[in-house]
């Protein structure tokens, strides 16, 4: 149960990160702490369990990890055009479509 | 051990998460992308500790390149690209190292892979010891698969060519988001 520390805590950091940020780059950190979170879950649960092996984890936290690569890719991308379009990168100001 | 990295990872990613500098919430980043490879390298996945550093040590050249770009580090207002007026700015200075941490970060991997290869060869000659059989042949471990695999060395020099390019190109950023941002965004109209 000491395992699932780490992973609790990485994912209270990014909640909290994308809840309480209003950028793009700080939202992308906490979208790149919960995808670290659910790896350590995925890795830390193949330990000292018959059923679900350590490689299985292993296969999963690296599926995990590729996908969060993507995602920071496709963030990046985003906000670069954000940046370009509006000046700046505040979530708080995209209301386009408001109304 | 376990407790240590725990506490130092939990600690690490409160400051990426709550950090006010934008600069030391990507360290802080970086710092929990590290201490998740000793984790994974704790319970025996070599792989991923690779996998996780080599992306953890990328994203935060990324992200200290476009925060750069963004203004979260550097107002590009005040002319980012010149190199006169980086070195008037403190925080300017910390672009400059971007080259420099690809550079050690490389050295540091190839470092690792060497002390590995080492390990092996000691253990070759059954002169086991030096390195240790649980500690530090985590380290080994980590040489052996890269021994192993020679696709992996080649994606580790591959990454370090990466950072140091990409810390380059950091430093001497288009000129036409600055532009656009000293404009005040540009409409597509």
């Amino acid at each position: 149960m000491i395992y699932y520390m780490p992973v609790a805590m990485l994912a209270v950091s990014g909640l909290l990160c994308v809840l309480l940020r209003a950028g793009v780059l700080r939202l992308l950190v906490g979208i790149q702490l919960l995808s670290l979170s659910a790896a350590l879950a995925f890795l830390v649960s193949g330990i000292g369990s018959d059923s679900f092996p350590v490689s299985s984890g292993e296969a999963y936290a690296v599926v995990i990890l590729l996908a969060g690569l993507a995602q920071f890719g496709i963030g990046l991308g985003l906000s670069t055009r954000l940046f370009y379009l509006r000046g700046n990168v505040d979530l708080s100001e995209i209301e386009n479509l408001k109304n | 051990m376990i407790w240590v990295l725990s506490a130092l990872l939990g600690v690490a990613s409160m400051f990426a998460a709550l950090g006010r500098s934008f600069t030391s919430a990507v360290l802080a980043l970086w710092c929990v992308n590290l201490l998740f490879g000793c984790i994974a390298l704790h319970f025996g996945a070599e792989f991923i500790t690779l996998l996780v550093w080599v992306l953890g040590s990328s994203s935060t050249v990324a992200f200290l390149a476009y925060g750069s770009t963004f203004g979260e580090i550097l107002d590009p207002s005040e002319g980012a690209s010149s190199r006169r007026a980086r070195a008037a700015h403190p925080r300017g200075k910390l672009a400059a190292f971007l080259p420099v941490g690809g550079l050690l970060v490389s050295v540091a991997l190839g470092w690792t892979f060497l002390l590995g290869v080492n390990g092996l060869g000691l253990q070759k000659h059954g002169a086991e010891g030096t390195l240790g059989k649980s500690g530090a042949s985590a380290v080994a471990r980590l040489g052996e698969a890269l021994a192993n695999g020679p696709m992996l060395a080649l994606l580790m020099v591959g990454v370090g060519t990466f950072l140091t390019i990409v810390g380059v190109g950091a430093i001497s950023r288009p000129r036409v988001l600055k532009r656009a941002a000293a404009q005040g965004g540009v409409s597509e109209s």
